[in-house]
């Protein structure tokens, strides 16, 4: 949803509502579900720093991932890369581009999901999850999150 | 005794001429500050924009915090869709804090303001020009680019299409054929030993494995990163050339970009299962190129921005010939074990759909 300025409202059934606006981080995961729909934003993926090789412990976190993904039908997946602040524009663009394509490849080869599309996109630094440059804050905003959406069973 | 009555006296001076002074009032700028900025953060748009307005009319001279205010008033009348009042709150954060980071950010808003809402292209112009003037053609101006032009174009049309981003193509409908229309879809320039550019004025040969390029009539040098290249083809305004390598049959395939103003080689995707052959688009600096992975037809900007899958089905095993049409709403493609058939595919627009 690139370049796509969005607005989605929720009204959860507790009579609390919220939106998820083009640009806003999300801090939680979360799930939404409707009569016919499902949009979850599943569990998220670290890489070290400079990185876009998906290490052993985020792999298994990639596997149950697809293993989830199997219950929808009509399956869209949206692969976001995210990158800390650390370098300068450029890198950070194209590494955060580079962390999408390689959970792409991953979920396309090794777990050979085949859903109805799915599109990848990079934001560099330009959507944080944590604000400042400690290497906390590195460490959580250097990220993929996937968007999965689909028809109920 | 007398200076000790005296240094006593001196020291009470300030307890007495704060008696019978008015105390301090209730309302300070800061407060309100502090009130607009949880009204901000529990989400009460309204009132955090009365009170900004309020730092902003009432206290003038209040100068902590000024870029703040101002930067959190505009983008809450943006998100507020209160454009005409985000306009000039904007331009006033422009003009007055023009070294502060947010800038950026600013610029951005007020040309979608300018663009989406006023329809008013000359402003959106200036802040554009403004904007690369001061940060030079970032991705995100590019984006902002591609916004403008989906304005401008129809949607129905091949142009239309060429100026979304990739991940907003995909194919509507496939049908076979048996002939096709060689004008519509004229391959552009598939380089097996040597070709020149659509303009004529350039030259590029596969030697001992590697790509080289040249002027016409002068010798050519090689191209970075081009070992192992595979049918390599110029974009049609005869400034890319576009390519695949690879180092063994098993290994992954890169698919790589020479941009021959610059010089230099972009590797914009790389995976086991790519197949060589790729369709570039037809638009002046080829936005697009489609490419078969995992049998499978993909869609990848060519500046690496974003893949997306552009097919449903499982289309494109083997393919051994692709090509865009003219008009940018087509591809066609043919298959190894079936060469006389022609799988023409026609181009559409993703919409995000409706999720109730």
């Amino acid at each position: 949803m690139k370049n796509c300025a969005y607005a989605l409202v929720v009204n959860g059934t507790d009579g609390k509502s919220d939106s998820i606006t083009a640009g806003r981080p999300m801090r939680d995961t979360f799930v939404i579900s409707t009569d016919t729909k499902i949009i979850e934003m599943a569990p998220r993926i670290y890489f070290e720093r400079n990185s876009a090789v998906i290490s052993g412990e985020m792999m298994k976190k990639l596997d149950d991932i697809a293993a989830n993904a199997s219950k929808y039908r009509n399956l869209q997946v949206y692969i976001q890369g995210h990158s800390s602040a650390e370098g300068d524009s450029d890198f950070n663009m194209n590494i955060s581009r580079e962390r999408a394509k390689s959970v792409l490849r991953y979920l396309a080869e090794k777990r050979g999901l085949s859903p109805l599309s799915m599109t990848t996109a990079g934001y560099g630094a330009e959507v944080p999850l944590a604000d400042g440059n400690s290497e906390g804050a590195n460490v959580k905003n250097r990220r993929v999150e996937i968007i999965l959406i689909g028809d109920k069973q | 005794m007398k200076r000790a009555f005296l240094l006593i006296f001196l020291a009470f001076i300030p307890f007495f001429m704060s008696c019978g002074r008015a105390p301090e009032p209730v309302t300070s700028a800061e407060s309100v500050f502090n009130a607009a900025t949880e009204a901000m953060v529990k989400g009460d748009d309204p009132s955090a924009i009365t009170f900004y307005y309020s730092l902003v009319n009432d206290y003038p001279s209040f100068k902590k915090y000024k870029s703040d205010i101002y930067y959190r008033l505009g983008t809450l009348l943006y998100k507020t869709e209160r454009y005409d009042e985000a306009e000039k709150i904007f331009v006033i954060f422009s003009v007055k804090f023009s070294g502060d980071d947010r800038l950026k950010k600013v610029y951005e808003k007020l040309i979608n303001i300018y663009v989406q809402e006023f329809h008013d292209d000359a402003k959106a112009q200036k802040i554009r020009d403004a904007y690369a003037k001061k940060f030079g053609g970032t991705p995100t101006l590019q984006a902002i680019d591609n916004t403008i032009n989906i304005i401008k174009s129809a949607d129905s049309d091949g142009a239309g299409l060429l100026a979304l981003d990739a991940s907003s193509v995909f194919v509507e409908k496939l049908e076979k054929s048996a002939s096709l229309d060689r004008d519509a879809f004229p391959v552009c320039g598939v380089i097996s030993d040597g070709v020149k550019s659509p303009d004529g004025k350039f030259y590029t040969e596969i030697k001992k494995n590697y790509l080289y390029y040249g002027a016409a009539g002068e010798s050519s040098s090689r191209i970075p990163q081009s070992k192992g290249a595979s049918a390599p083809q110029w974009s049609w305004d005869s400034r890319f050339i576009v390519f695949t390598t690879a180092a063994g049959h098993r290994g992954p395939r890169h698919i790589k970009v020479y941009d021959s103003k610059t010089g230099k080689t972009s590797d914009i995707f790389w995976a086991k299962g790519v197949s060589p052959m790729l369709a570039v688009s037809p638009d002046a600096g080829t936005s697009k190129i489609i490419f078969c992975y995992n049998s499978r037809l993909w869609i990848i900007n060519r500046d690496g921005s974003s893949v997306s899958l552009l097919d449903k089905n499982r289309a494109c095993p083997d393919p051994v010939m692709m090509a865009w049409s003219k008009d940018g709403g087509k591809l066609v493609f043919s298959r190894k074990n079936d060469p006389d058939t022609f799988y023409i595919c026609s181009l559409g627009r993703r919409y995000v759909e409706d999720i109730n």
